[in-house]
């Protein structure tokens, strides 16, 4: 898809121009490429920089630039680098669930077997409180990475994903915010509009990113939608061992819930949070039983490929593989929209677009510089110009890796890579932007996750009830806090609650 | 006395190595398990606080780990049982047969050359929702099944015991029919010749031969299928919740994914200091006879 990038100053004519010929050479990845030359220059030959990446994250380092902007001179991105710096880049991958246990056994170890290291944001407070992190306050003062301003990462990611207590740990790689997923071809459909306004009483508005405004107005799409003797279920929602808790932390916050009150006593057990475990309860019905085994590795095919559900919710890239007609179905029967809300008591002032909304973002990748690696700087000016507005731009689009879109700047001007991003994904990607809540981004996040995604799987296969479910929660995470100190883990998340998007920390005067 | 001497000296280099590899992780055990260190803690755990036997007092005190490891000797105690008595069904069927013996034994081997991971993966396959379980259920019941095996915990805890007893009832079968095979055939034929009946002869002579390879088959089978952790990893990952969490899936959340590992060395020591009691005694009657 050849697009037309408009040059912003007035009387400028419209060009057909690449990234860097729109932001010109005064860029992140220019002092960074320039910098890591003059290191180099001081290291032994053969100097490698070894990234730990999750498996599957390669296209994000091997792919080509377009022609508009050729700035690898025909190489692939890790090949120009090397080129340039006479440094090599290799990529170890892991399993995308075990990453996290090798950058934890490395914190252990500390062999230097990584320099950089991709992990999920929410283990951010583990890898620094553990020592593998390095800082990155003064590079990124020496070098400016671009972490914020018109080039920076969009709000409120430019608060949370890159910092734990105050300080730059990382460079964020990707905004894992969750879209919703419909079939237009029902959606749309002028006897389905009219049929479902004759049940439910209101219409359907299809080509509104903001609809369904409410969780109860999505909850009648799914059950109105349920099509099992034509092969499609009303939804294919997680409900899953690992991917439970996914689902839960964006629609809970959405109701009004936090996790924890000022204290660090849990908070996720009150009202809030017990009608949202029913509310996902009582969408079960209209589902196919899998989503209560399988994962994400089902749920995209079932979706796109074997079109057995009318919505689902998740990450971008099935947006990016669902109008893939090469893998996709149903390419030119996708719409997106903004995750709902709920009518939360008192928070009327902080609708947006008709209700208090929340979108997860889980996942989400960050880089990391170890603190035992020999090459500390090269690796942060590595990282520095991969993620840089220029080369980032043309990674996001690329096929076989994780990376969303995640500056700002992408969202009007984004690259037409061989994949690419449909323009209405992009669009819907951006509304959903300013509504991205971070997973528990404090020490102790994979325990204070796990725990809550076992108790909710248990309460979605009857196991338990959605009450005990949170409330055997609530109470083992009194220990994790207990076990880390409750006063470091008030300050983390004092810290973590700043990064909430605006209208979240004003409802619950996190000011 | 030369030549002994020349060999330990030989052997001592790999001696001390493996000695090195069991003893010093060991001891760091259970050193770490008399302090309160976790690796997200920061301080390298030396510098930790030391805790006496806090970690044993708390996790004694741990229903997920008493649940984990009731859970596990109740896997172990069906499927074990079920290995025995399918494993030794079939030894005594193959060893019946007038021929093809060489042919069928390889055969019933099979299961064993298994990576247990591939036996989880292709279990998980079978009882999923869309897999061939409900698939010939739907097909003789005459309408659509579509029941999620995993997702219930009676039926997914079945399903783990299913594909342990599918790829270790060989194990069995190998260590019994071997035995079988080797055992003095006068007795029973004397006893024919008596006109004793082949059930009275199975229970008084047949089994009493192979007592002590039936106890060192089971010792080994138990010891091994207490440590399950591949199959039910992949099938359930411990779930639905943790109604098939063994205990070595527990062991591993905590310790690599929470990264309690003072906490988890503490129940790692209790757990090996209760095998060694019940082996110890459930090998004392192999030792009596040894003596003898």
């Amino acid at each position: 898809m050849e697009k037309t990038l408009t040059v912003t100053q007035a009387g400028t004519p419209t060009v057909a121009l690449g990234y860097r010929g729109l932001l010109g050479n005064d860029m992140a990845d220019i002092r960074a490429i320039e910098a890591a030359k003059a290191i180099a220059k001081t290291l032994p030959a053969g100097t490698t920089i070894t990234c730990l990446n999750p498996s599957g994250s390669r296209g994000n380092f091997e792919f080509n630039a377009n022609p508009d902007d050729n700035i690898f001179n025909g190489l692939s991105m890790i090949e120009y680098w090397k080129q340039q710096t006479g440094v090599a880049i290799q990529i170890v991958e892991a399993p995308i669930n075990e990453v996290y246990e090798k950058a934890m056994q490395e914190s252990v170890a500390k062999t230097g077997a990584y320099d950089l290291i991709d992990l999920n944001h929410n283990f951010i407070g583990d890898v620094v409180e553990s020592g593998l992190a390095a800082n990155m306050d003064s590079w990124v003062q020496k070098y400016d990475p671009e972490l914020t301003g018109p080039m920076g990462y969009a709000p409120p990611l430019d608060r949370y994903l890159n910092y734990y207590g105050g300080h730059v740990y990382a460079m964020g790689s990707d905004a894992d915010v969750f879209l919703m997923y419909l079939r237009k071809d029902y959606l749309a459909n002028p006897d389905e509009m009219a049929a479902f306004k004759s049940q439910y009483g209101y219409d359907i508005r299809p080509d509104d990113i903001y609809f369904p405004e409410t969780w109860d107005q999505y909850r009648d799409l799914i059950e109105f939608f349920d099509r099992p003797d034509e092969g499609m279920r009303g939804a294919w929602f997680w409900r899953s061992r690992f991917f439970a808790v996914m689902g839960f932390i964006g629609q809970f916050i959405s109701n009004g819930g936090k996790l924890f009150d000022d204290n660090m006593d849990p908070a996720i057990n009150g009202p809030e949070g017990q009608k949202v475990v029913q509310d996902m309860i009582d969408v079960m019905p209209f589902m196919d039983p899998v989503v209560l085994t399988a994962g994400y590795e089902a749920q995209y095919p079932d979706f796109y490929a074997n079109k057995k559900a009318f919505t689902t919710f998740g990450w971008p890239s099935i947006g990016r593989y669902a109008t893939d007609p090469s893998v996709s179905a149903i390419s030119d029967a996708v719409s997106f929209h903004v995750m709902p809300g709920y009518k939360v008591p008192g928070a009327e002032q902080y609708y947006v677009k008709g209700s208090f909304r929340a979108s997860g973002h889980t996942f989400g990748w960050i880089n990391l510089v170890s603190n035992y690696s020999k090459n500390k700087e090269l690796a942060y000016l590595f990282a520095q110009w991969r993620l840089s507005p220029v080369v980032g731009g043309m990674a996001v689009t690329q096929p076989g890796g994780y990376e969303d879109p995640y500056r700002s700047v992408w969202y009007d001007k984004v690259y037409p890579g061989p994949a690419g991003i449909r323009d209405d994904e992009l669009v819907c990607l951006r509304a959903t932007l300013p509504l991205a809540v971070p997973d528990i981004q404090m020490r102790g996040s994979r325990e204070y996750d796990d725990i809550l995604d076992k108790n909710l799987q248990a309460a979605f296969a009857g196991q338990m009830s959605g009450k005990t479910a949170l409330d055997k929660t609530a109470a083992d995470w009194q220990n994790v806090t207990d076990k880390y100190g409750r006063d470091k883990q008030i300050e983390a998340w004092k810290y973590l609650r700043l990064g909430y998007p605006e209208h979240i920390k004003k409802y619950f005067g996190w000011t | 006395m030369k030549i002994k001497a020349k060999g330990g000296i030989l052997v001592a280099p790999l001696q001390i190595l493996l000695n090195l590899l069991i003893w010093v992780p060991f001891v760091l055990v259970i050193a770490l398990s008399f302090f309160s260190w976790s690796a997200t803690m920061g301080p390298n755990w030396w510098e930790a606080p030391f805790a006496g036997v806090r970690n044993y007092v708390d996790i004694l005190q741990d229903e997920d780990f008493l649940m984990a490891l009731g859970r596990t000797l109740i896997v172990v105690a069906v499927a074990v049982s079920l290995e025995f008595g399918i494993g030794l069904f079939l030894a005594l069927l193959i060893a019946s047969l007038p021929r093809g013996k060489k042919i069928i034994t390889p055969i019933f081997l099979m299961p064993m050359m298994f990576l247990p991971i591939v036996t989880g993966y292709d279990f998980f396959m079978i009882f999923y929702g869309h897999g061939p379980l409900n698939a010939i259920l739907s097909m003789l019941l005459g309408h659509e099944v579509m029941v999620e095996w995993l997702a219930n915990s009676t039926t997914a805890l079945f399903a783990i015991i299913l594909a342990d007893v599918w790829q270790w009832t060989p194990f069995m079968f190998l260590i019994l029919y071997s035995a079988y095979m080797a055992a003095p055939e006068e007795p029973v034929k004397v006893a024919r010749t008596l006109g004793a009946s082949e059930a009275y002869i199975f229970r008084r002579i047949t089994l009493p031969a192979l007592r002590d390879v039936i106890m060192i088959a089971l010792i080994i089978r138990s010891l091994e299928c207490f440590k399950i952790f591949d199959v039910p990893w992949i099938m359930t990952a411990g779930g639905p919740g943790s109604a098939t969490q063994s205990i070595s899936i527990y062991m591993y959340l905590q310790g690599f994914k929470y990264w309690n590992l003072s906490y988890i060395s503490a129940g790692a020591l209790i757990v090996l200091a209760a095998i060694i009691i019940v082996t110890r005694y459930a090998t004392k009657r192999l030792l009596i006879v040894e003596k003898k």
